[in-house]
Parts: structure tokens; sequence; C-alpha cells
């Protein structure tokens, strides 16, 4: 294998992945019931839950492309450290207690406590599966370029690795596996990035101060490195933007499972709040030290800057390239088995998430109307990620080179628009019906999904028209609004059948 | 034909703190847009560090805070709520 990341990545890769199917072989034999494989038993403590949050939504792309979208467009890219954060006090401080009382194993549970179950099973696992795979996709192109990169190996093998080994993680290790996985991902990602911020102010006699001067004397932007505007997004796309995050992280399935893997609501909020802290940690740590070391030791630097400009790889490969020029290929190796450890793991939490909402909102609940053995539903499960590994797996391939950023827009939109109108009204306005969150929800998934399709980065940048129909890149200032008035009209305009009590989640 | 009143309660504490949290992003956002030539000044004369990188690091840990006031409140669970017995 030519692979530019030297033998010691190739070493870690493979000590990953055989501590990652250690850890499933040992959480196959403690995944025995419906609720131990869905959500652990909910025996997991506050901070091991607060970790694999923390794991769920640090992915490769936080630090590699994080690091690589400062090195382009500067300071603007802050954008997505603070916005994610916000999302995460929405969901502590409005969903967090609600959807660990009132649900069981996906967030679906909670929504449909209140209302008829079926239709509203149906539009939140679609909405689920939606954010869940396109969020996979997204992540298995991601990948699979990512450790041809690193290891040598080609693309399509790659994502077929990748693709297995998540569905063995889960298949026989279910939710205890994965929590593990994303924990462990999480311990390595922030000790590198820790050890990575320390090397990288050491360079500087730990002066910040001489860090950013050095970063703007290299960067061709200069003093307005550190300015508005590198990212070229207009005002209203920024607030779209803030938006879909605020609401986006508060409605995604991967996240709000993990309410159901600790004993009692107080855990959920304390291990969120764990959660969100080391993901705050480590953002501060990319966006504010290392990112701008890449550009203050990498950018004019002959030793790591490809002859066309850049750096060889891409701007993805700034964070790693830093690795080599601060501790050889020893560091280099460890930021590339960091990588791939956390590729594995998020796309475990996916999966997890995707394969529950097929086997247990809209198998279990609505096929088998709440009458299946647990023993069906647990094969159900396991069918379910086989087929999604395969499906993610598939589309990984076909998708091989194209542009897919639209797909982290899409997800938190749909996540903004869908997922959290349904979740919050269904919590906390009690003149909610049934058809008004059928009808705000499918509104908040429609307009998503038509919007981005109609906007400049799927309509013109992949399909080639010359002006967008829709002018934003990222609709959540329409969709998610859209959503709520629909749900409230409706609501107002229509009345329960039945006045059902709170329907148990069993 | 009934309406069904079964919803949760907003925590007032909760929903303060989250509305700090909130407005500390779209603040800083509409700084961002609104003043830039106040965000390039030096936070002291000569230095590379700006009011922007000031506010940014306020806008990562602002929410951080918040979170950790938010919870710092919660009561631990009462014995009948576990995962077996809580409202499934």
């Amino acid at each position: 294998m030519n692979h530019p990341t030297g033998n010691i990545a190739i070493v870690l890769f493979f000590l990953v992945i055989a501590a990652t199917l250690a850890i499933t072989y040992w959480a196959q034999k403690r995944s025995k019931s419906t609720a131990e494989l869905y959500a652990a038993g909910g025996k997991i403590k506050p901070w091991q839950n607060g970790w694999a949050i923390a794991g769920d939504l640090l992915s490769a792309s936080t630090f590699l492309g994080g690091a690589g979208m400062f090195f382009s467009a500067g300071f603007d890219s802050t954008i997505y450290t603070f916005g994610p954060l916000i999302g995460f006090v929405v969901m502590l401080a409005y969903i967090a207690g609600p959807m660990r009382r009132l649900g069981r194993f996906t967030f679906v549970d909670a929504a449909a406590t209140r209302l008829s179950p079926v239709p509203i099973r149906i539009v939140g696992a679609v909405s689920a599966l939606a954010v869940t795979l396109m969020y996979l996709i997204g992540q298995m192109l991601g990948a699979g370029g990512l450790i041809e990169i690193l290891f040598g190996i080609p693309y399509n093998i790659a994502v077929v690795i990748i693709g297995a080994l998540m569905v063995i993680y889960v298949a026989f290790g279910g939710m205890l596996a994965t929590t593990w996985v994303q924990v462990t991902k999480a311990f390595i990602l922030t000790g590198g990035m820790t050890f990575v911020a320390f090397l990288c102010l050491a360079e500087t006699g730990f002066s910040m101060d001489l860090l950013y001067a050095r970063a703007s004397e290299v960067h061709a932007l200069g003093a307005s490195l550190f300015l508005p505007g590198g990212m070229k997004l207009s005002s209203i796309e920024a607030t779209s933007l803030l938006l879909a995050f605020v609401l986006g992280i508060p409605g995604m399935p991967h996240i709000l499972m993990r309410f159901f893997t600790v004993p009692d609501a107080t855990s959920a909020r304390r291990s969120l709040v764990i959660g969100m802290s080391v993901v705050g940690v480590v953002y501060y740590l990319v966006f504010f030290i290392i990112a701008p070391a890449g550009v203050a030791f990498l950018a004019n630097n002959p030793d790591f800057m490809a002859p066309g400009g850049g750096v060889p790889g891409g701007s993805n490969m700034v964070a790693l390239h830093l690795a080599r020029y601060l501790g050889g290929d020893a560091l280099l190796g460890l930021m590339a088995a960091a990588a791939f450890a956390t590729i594995l793991a998020v796309v475990a939490g996916l999966t997890v998430a995707a394969a529950s909402s097929i086997s247990h909102d809209l198998y279990s609940k609505v096929i088998a109307r709440d009458n299946p053995s647990e023993a069906r539903e647990r094969m159900i499960f396991r069918v379910s990620s086989v087929v999604i590994g395969a499906i993610a797996i598939m589309l990984g391939i076909a998708f091989e080179g194209q542009n897919i950023l639209f797909l982290t827009g899409l997800v938190f939109a749909i996540a903004a628009s869908a997922c959290f109108p349904i979740l919050v009204m269904t919590m906390f306005w009690s003149r909610l019906t049934t058809a008004g969150a059928v009808a705000g929800g499918f509104t908040g998934l429609i307009l998503s999904v038509g919007l981005i399709v109609a906007g400049p980065s799927v309509w013109v940048q992949i399909l080639g028209h010359a002006t967008p129909i829709f002018p934003l890149s990222q609709p959540t200032i329409i969709s998610a609004p859209a959503a709520f008035i629909v749900m409230i009209a409706v609501s107002l305009l229509t009345r329960e059948n039945t006045a059902p009590a709170v329907q148990p989640a069993s | 034909m009934s309406v069904n009143t079964e919803s949760s309660s907003l925590r007032k504490r909760d929903t303060y703190l989250a509305a700090v949290a909130i407005a500390s992003g779209f603040i800083f956002l509409a700084m961002w847009y609104l003043t830039p030539a106040f965000l390039e000044k030096p936070l002291w004369p000569g230095a590379s560090l700006t009011v922007a990188f000031l506010l940014g690091t306020l806008s990562v840990f602002i929410p951080v805070l918040v979170a950790w006031f938010i919870a710092a409140a919660d009561k631990p669970a009462t014995a009948e709520e576990t995962f077996e017995t809580s409202h499934h």
C-alpha cells in the first residue's frame, strides 16, 4: 500500500480495528434484550454518555474539515463552533428531560405519547431516516476519500471496510458497543487535539498573540483572516445556518437516542452538559489554536505546499500536515488513526439510530401494531443495520468524487425543520393535534429538501443551471418557521378524534 | 372531544438561561455583519489578537457556562424514576 502517513499509521489503523472489535465482542455478550440492544439497558453512566454524545458530534470533519475551512476562509468558520453549542443548550433546556421521561428507545417514542401514534411514528421515522441516512452517506463519502489519502487504501475498498465494520459494531454490539466505541474515540480525539494544541502554542512560546501574528503575516488574506467575510455567506444565509444548528442539534435522532442509555432524566441532562463541554473544548482547540497554527506554520512553507498552491491533498489535510510539522511521522500516524477511529464511531452511531427507526418505529409500532416478539424485533434491527450498511456502501461508491457538501446543510435543515418542531410542539403545546403535527412535519421535511435542491448548492453547482430557483444555500430560516406555522394552523383547524391519555411507549 | 393537555411545562429558569445563550450567538453574528470595524480593533495596542477573537472565545464558552448553570439546579432523580419504571 502506498500510504503517505507511514507505517505507524498502518499499525495504529489495525490497532483501532482490533480494539473496536474487542469492544463489540464484549458488548455482544451483554446485549441480549431489546432494551440492551437499543439503549444499552439504560445502564450507561452520565460521564460515559457525555463522552459518547461528544463522540457523536465530533466527526472527522470537525478537526480535519474545521482546520481546512479555517485555512481557506479564516475566522468566519467559527460559526461552526458556537452554533452547535447553542443547539446543545436548547436541547438541555427543553428536550433532554422530557425526552428521557416520555420516550424509551427513539425520539419518536416521546412524540408518539400524546397523539395518534401511527401517523406520528411514520412522519417521525421518515424524518429520522432522512437525517441519519444523508448524514451517513456524507460521512461515508468523506471517510472513503480520507482513508484513501491517509492509508493508501483504494476508495471503494475503504468504503466497504468502514461499512462492514459499522454493521458488525451495531448488529452484534448494539448501543453498548456503539457507546464504548464513541467514548474511546472521544478520549483519543480530545487527547490528541490537546497535545497538538500544546505543541502549537509551544512553537510560539505559548503566545497566542504571536501565533495569530504569524498567521496574518503568511496568509493571503492577511489581517482579514481574523475578520468576517471569508466564507462569503450573506447575513441571511449566516442567520439561516446558525438557526439550522440551534434547532437542528436538538432534533438529531442519533444524539436524542443517547438519552435513553442513562437511568433517568437528571442523568440525561448531566450527560449532555458533560458532552457539550467536551465538544466546546475540542472546538476551541481546533478553531482557535490548531487551525490558526496550521496557517502560521504551513502557509508559504515550501515543505508543506503543493506546486499549484494550497497543501497537498487539499485543505482537509491541513491538520495532518500540521501534525507532521510538529511531531514528524509518529504524530502524523497518531492523528491519522484518531481520524479513522472518529469515522468508525460516527457512522456506528448513525447506523444505530437509522436501524432503530426501521425496527422500532416502523416495524414494531406500525407494521406489527405494537405486538412483535422481542426476538423478532431484535432480528429486524440487525437486518436493518445490514441493509443500511449496504445502502451506505453502494451510495458511497456511486457518489465518489461528487460534491456532497449540501448533504451536511440538508441534514441540519431537516432536523431543524421536521424533527425539532414535532418534538418541541408535542412536548409543550397542549393544542397540538395529530393532523397538525403530521402536516407541519412533512412541510418541514419537504421544504428543507426542496429548497436545498432549488438552491445554489444543488441547482447550480451540481445540476449545472445558471441561476438558482431559491437564492439561499441554507433554507432553515424559511423551512423551520413554515413547519411551525403549518403545525399551529392545522392544529387550530382540527381536533383529535379521540382524547388519548398519555400512551406508554412500551 | 377534549384537547389533550398532557404536555410538559417549561422551566422558567432554564428558559431564561437558554435565551441568554441563544441571544449571545445571534448578537455575535449580528456584530459580525454590522460592526466589522469594531471587531477589527486590537485587544491592546499593537496586538494581533482582536475584539473578534475575544468575542469568538466568549461565543464558544458562554453556551457551555450556561449549560452548567442550567444543570446546577437539577435535583437527583427520585428512586422510582429508573429506566425500568419511568414513564415508558
